[in-house]
């Protein structure tokens, strides 16, 4: 399911996982949890397959593929570059999941250690990063920031159980469900996107050069470092909040050009140039998961989501799921590794048909796509309420891309809105008013401060930038 | 034409005024610590504040830098607006509509107008997909998932027509 939605240029894992997280309500929180993890996997690989047949990244984080994949293609080489990309995946991904495993329960001991005023400065540094790797504009990335955190206060208050902006509704008691907020923001504003835009799919590569998946012993030797490289750095990308699929794939791009005893070859057909970038960016989506289950913090937008969905189900992600809930971690680390597998076994034999999706019109897919999102919404209020807010949230998003608002800020902000106003007031009557107590507490001191610097350094870089560009006269040498 | 960035400030300007005077009306700071009014109103007070500095920093810009080019376009590109305005028309019908005929009925109907008329798709495909979509809906979602959806109006009709269906066989 996520592969053949990630084949959709524009619906990346965040939309995907919106448009399917109705389904999982009526559904166990184990299974679904593991669906929208698989979804989020399987939608990487669905990117790279547009990536390197129709030169069109099917998400943020194939971008990188198409330099390298598309060239392949073209050369003849498609079935080549799907294939590397396929067992890259797998590859890094195995090794990513063996060292969640390792790194998850200690770390959630550690996490143990942390009081609300810690939680509050790092679900603050989260924010921050998310808002500092926005390829948008810093301020207005921050303005959706804040405002994802008011959204997140409409309904009842959490410790007083007033009910704040609900403009008179009964059916905003319970505050806006975020995956309409996801659904409106990332499914219909894409929907009325692909609707005003009748180009659809680019030049699409013959199906004949799909023959041969299977990597050669040479594709094999060439691939073999960059896959290894891929998979260390793009897990550890994934840990970073803020960081994520996006960042590990470029870094990797970048890492394997510097390493290359031929770099010119890169954006000509390199295969390297595709291991990499793919084994990084399926690292980092695993790699994702460890701030999730071990401190109860989305390391960016998708976390957000898959946040949302515990909630839903009645469970915490955090150190303390470990041990209540310790069937639900590991149930969800083995499903990784079959996951993992399923990827590899179930996506190469099915390329043929992913590509089929691919030349549906985008005056098709788009109605097709409102009625899930439409549906879904109606499904998780039973309500016609569920609609209208989708509605609504669909045209703010298709305006926000108009006037270059990045909608991810947004997303995280609103999942972290009400975690954070809880810690914040915690650590208010912690301190007994006195704001200035937080001198006393290092940890979180250290995280606010890596959000300070994460807000000014563009300024100060500007300001600095100015200050060395400003022409010198000779009077100043004298 | 005003630049894009002052038109969206202005909005977030009056978005964050409104949500202060709705903060303003529950208690910011009470014997136990903060007050449900506290956390909206600093938020509210800070995008008040982004607001402004995006406002200022955009119409306070030498009007040599806005004709020169060097900055961004000075209006968004609306390309296909022309379609995606009665899109949106369909999608609220179809919300002012879904209670009353029933899901199955509004999912055709829409789907059925979307393709035919926004689309510009052949009868076949205007009716065949539509038919195809609403039966897939209603396995994943009724089936499957368990979910209610409503049947509009003719829910006794049809529910008449298959009691009489069943005494006749």
């Amino acid at each position: 399911m996520g592969t053949a939605v990630g084949v959709l240029p524009g619906l990346g894992p965040v939309s995907s996982i919106a448009l399917l997280l109705p389904l999982t309500y009526r559904i166990e929180v184990l299974p679904a949890i593991i669906m929208l993890a698989g979804i989020y996997y399987g939608v990487q690989y669905g990117g790279t397959i547009t990536s390197i047949l129709v030169n069109i990244p099917g998400e943020a984080s194939t971008v990188v593929t198409c330099l390298d994949g598309y060239q392949m293609a073209k050369k003849g080489r498609a079935g080549a570059a799907l294939g590397i990309a396929a067992f890259g995946s797998f590859i890094a991904g195995t090794f990513s999941v063996f060292v969640l495993m390792l790194l998850a329960p200690p770390l959630a001991k550690v996490a143990l250690l942390m009081g609300p005023p810690e939680y509050m400065a790092l679900m603050t540094v989260g924010l921050c990063l998310v808002i500092y790797l926005s390829s948008k504009s810093m301020i207005k990335s921050l303005m959706m920031g804040v405002l994802g955190l008011l959204l997140g206060t409409i309904g009842a208050d959490p410790v007083s159980g007033d009910v704040r902006f609900i403009l008179g509704s009964p059916h905003l008691m319970d505050g806006i469900d975020i995956a309409l907020i996801a659904m409106g923001l990332f499914g219909l504003s894409e929907a009325l996107t692909l609707m005003g835009d009748r180009k659809g799919s680019g030049d699409l590569i013959d199906d004949a050069n799909l023959k041969e998946i299977l990597p050669s012993r040479k594709d094999w030797k060439d691939s073999s470092m960059p896959i290894a490289r891929g998979s260390v750095s793009g897990f550890f990308m994934g840990l970073i909040p803020g960081g994520g699929a996006v960042m590990a794939s470029f870094i990797s791009y970048a890492m394997e050009k510097r390493f290359s005893p031929h770099p010119e070859r890169f954006g000509t057909g390199a295969i390297e140039g595709v291991a990499g970038p793919e084994s990084a960016n399926n690292a980092a989506s695993i790699g994702a998961f460890v701030p999730l289950l071990t401190l109860g913090i989305p390391a960016n937008v998708v976390m957000a989501l898959l946040t949302g969905a515990f909630m839903i189900h009645g469970v915490n992600p955090g150190p303390l799921m470990l041990k209540s809930n310790p069937s639900l971690f590991w149930g969800i680390i083995t499903s990784m590794y079959i996951g993992n597998l399923l990827l590899l076994i179930l996506n190469v034999p099915l390329i043929g048909l992913f590509v089929k999706i691919l030349r549906v019109p985008n005056q098709i897919m788009a109605p097709l796509i409102t009625i899930f999102c439409l549906i879904g919404a109606y499904s998780i209020k039973t309500n016609a309420t569920g609609i209208l807010i989708v509605i609504v949230f669909g045209i703010v998003g298709y305006l926000m891309k108009k006037y270059e608002y990045d909608a991810a800020p947004l997303i995280l902000a609103n999942v972290l809105g009400p975690l954070m106003e809880n810690s914040i007031r915690q650590s208010m009557m912690l301190f007994r008013g006195d704001i200035f107590q937080i001198f006393n507490r290092p940890i979180a001191l250290g995280f606010l401060a890596i959000a300070g610097f994460l807000l000014l350094s563009p300024l100060i870089s500007g300001l600095l930038k100015d200050k060395l560009s400003r022409p010198v006269f000779i009077d100043d040498k004298q | 034409m005003l630049r894009r960035d002052i038109i969206s400030s202005l909005f977030f300007i009056s978005i964050s005024i409104l949500f202060i005077i709705g903060s303003l009306n529950h208690s910011i700071w009470n014997v136990y610590g903060p007050g449900p009014g506290f956390f909206p109103l600093l938020l509210s007070l800070l995008l008040l504040l982004l607001s402004l500095i995006l406002f200022l920093s955009k119409a306070l810009k030498p009007i040599r830098e806005r004709i020169d080019g060097s900055d961004e376009a000075i209006a968004p590109s609306f390309t296909g607006i022309r379609v995606v305005l009665p899109y949106l028309c369909f999608i609220f019908l179809f919300f002012v509509l879904f209670d009353f005929l029933g899901c199955m009925i509004s999912i055709f109907l829409f789907m059925a107008g979307a393709l035919r008329f926004l689309g510009k798709e052949s009868i076949k495909i205007s009716i065949a997909i539509p038919m195809l979509t609403s039966l897939f809906i209603f396995f994943v979602f009724v089936n499957l998932l368990g979910v209610t959806l409503p049947e509009g109006i003719f829910s006794d009709f049809i529910y008449n027509l298959s009691t009489l269906w069943k005494n006749v066989r």
